[in-house]
């Protein structure tokens, strides 16, 4: 168990969290023309705190990964609306596309989305529904994880894992930060 | 537990069906796959995986290079596979336990994923990616394949007729990639053709994946929250107190950490100013290095404030970084350059 490499990133992290905070608020400060404090909305002061995280999170964590060098080559890219993906949302959305696959056969009745089909009609209709499945969420993946566009699966689930840690990491310290502050 | 010493193309290779007059076909075929191939793995418990592809992985050398330009270069490993699978155990550790979680963005999502968890398998009420390779998944619960039919996965058959499941097109890939997303499912002997195996192979991929996007959204939820709620806290971007306060809160803690100081200076910052940080820079080092006393305490400083929060992320901190975070070293060696 190797807790104090986690505390060394967590503390590492921080101190880039505190550094980039203040020079976002100097930056703030000189080009809001003399007056002491930021005119910034709740929105940007939002949108700083968290991108300033994310930095901190990336420069903290070094160059062992891929999604670092994302992060930092283009960091204004990295707030974005999330999509809500409930896992009903996706019940929904697969058996719709169960529905469209099996047209010529709308068995409604007692049917649970496609267990009883006949087999020669689902054989080759499920898999394939699951495989879009597959394609569908590794899309949605991709655009989630930085720097995920161009990596194969493997890679790609290997950053997810090491972009998770750390983004528990990150959620981690700001938390503390916010308690410790209130 | 077995590792898998897989490398990448010996995963594609793995793929290649052992009885080889196809052998040469299917080699391009799943050349051309690239990196989909992890997935076949799936099915295997690790020690036939690893039967798969230790010997293969002499003939990965000469299966690696004939195989197309959009292939994956012949080692993107898993470098430590201690570390991967650890760190799945830990994934899970917080994907289910968490039942009662405060927060309130989180509440629901933590409680969608764990009641998701505990559907799948009746052995292991977590999605693990451990679990995923060192057992065939699939054929815990019938319950998995919600779209498709449910049949059971029957063991045992130690045989292993490869074939790959190329029912897709070729053409199929997804736009934005520059090799198609093939997701490459291996199938044991007799149970090739077999629709319903391979179509809840293939669905347990898209559960994990799910699992796994859903835990991101959920933390980078969590991440939105928290900064709105700096960002309400100081009704002005000056965070010149909290710095003081911070530093004089977490000097204690951090007399350990010399090389956190260096890493600094090596840090580029191109977008923020870099005067003032570099003299913050200098103090705030002297202030870590200053105060050597003590890392046990300073542990249960550290912990001692996480108290307050919520226990899932206090409890499974430590649990999860046994995971090491910082040197987890290069995770993905594909010189694919980002587009």
């Amino acid at each position: 168990m190797r807790g104090p490499s986690a505390r060394a990133f967590q503390q590492g992290f921080l101190k880039n969290l505190i550094l980039s905070l203040q020079a976002c608020g100097s930056k703030a400060r000189v080009s809001s023309s003399g007056s002491a404090s930021a005119t910034m909305s709740l929105q940007e002061r939002k949108r700083a705190i968290k991108s300033s995280a994310d930095i901190a999170m990336a420069t903290a964590r070094g160059g062992g990964a891929r999604w670092p060098r994302a992060i930092l080559a283009s960091p204004p890219s990295s707030s974005r609306p999330w999509k809500a993906s409930s896992p009903g949302k996706v019940r929904a959305r697969s058996r719709k596309i169960v529905r469209r696959c099996f047209r010529t056969r709308r068995s409604r009745d007692g049917t649970g989305g496609g267990d009883s089909f006949a087999r020669t009609r689902s054989v080759v209709s499920s898999s394939e529904i699951a495989r879009r499945l597959v394609r569908k969420r590794t899309k949605v993946l991709r655009k989630m994880i930085p720097g995920g566009e161009s990596l194969d699966e493997i890679s790609l689930l290997q950053e997810a894992m090491d972009y998770v840690a750390h983004l528990h990491a990150q959620v981690d310290v700001l938390r503390r930060i916010s308690n410790a502050v209130q | 537990m077995p590792e898998l010493p897989a490398a990448g193309a010996e995963i594609q290779a793995a793929l290649i069906p052992a009885a080889g007059p196809a052998a040469s076909s299917t080699a391009s075929a799943a050349g051309r796959g690239g990196g989909g191939s992890f997935t076949a793995l799936l099915g295997l418990p690790t020690s036939q995986a690893m039967e798969l592809l230790l010997p293969r992985a002499a003939a990965a050398a000469g299966a690696a290079p004939p195989a197309p330009a959009p292939a994956p270069a012949p080692a993107p490993t898993f470098p430590s596979d201690p570390h991967l699978v650890d760190p799945a155990a830990r994934f899970s550790a917080f994907a289910s336990p968490s039942p009662s979680s405060p927060a309130p963005p989180a509440g629901k999502r933590k409680a969608d994923t764990a009641d998701r968890a505990t559907k799948v398998g009746h052995r292991t009420p977590r999605l693990h990616f451990h679990s995923l390779l060192s057992e065939p998944y699939y054929h815990s619960s019938p319950e998995l394949t919600s779209d498709c039919s449910g049949g059971l996965l029957t063991q045992g058959k130690s045989a292993k007729k490869g074939k790959t499941a190329e029912e897709k097109p070729t053409a199929g890939g997804d736009g934005e990639d520059d090799k198609p997303a093939y997701v490459h499912v291996r199938a044991r002997r007799g149970q090739a053709t077999d629709s319903h195996s391979l179509a809840e192979r293939v669905s347990g991929t898209a559960l994990v994946l799910d699992e796994i996007i859903n835990h991101v959204q959920s933390l980078q939820r969590q991440v939105e929250y928290l900064s709105m709620r700096l960002a309400a806290v100081n009704p002005r971007v000056d965070f010149g107190g909290l710095d003081s306060f911070l530093t004089t809160e977490c000097g204690r803690i951090a007399g350990l950490n010399c090389k956190n100081g260096i890493d600094l200076e090596q840090v580029t910052w191109p977008e923020m100013s870099v005067h003032g940080a570099r003299h913050l820079m200098q103090l705030q080092q002297q202030f870590w290095h200053s105060d050597l006393a003590h890392p046990h305490q300073a542990a249960s400083q550290w912990e001692k404030r996480g108290d307050g929060h919520p226990p899932v992320f206090s409890s499974s901190s430590p649990s999860l970084f046994g995971y090491d975070l910082t040197s987890s070293g290069k995770i993905a060696r594909n010189p694919t350059t980002p587009s």
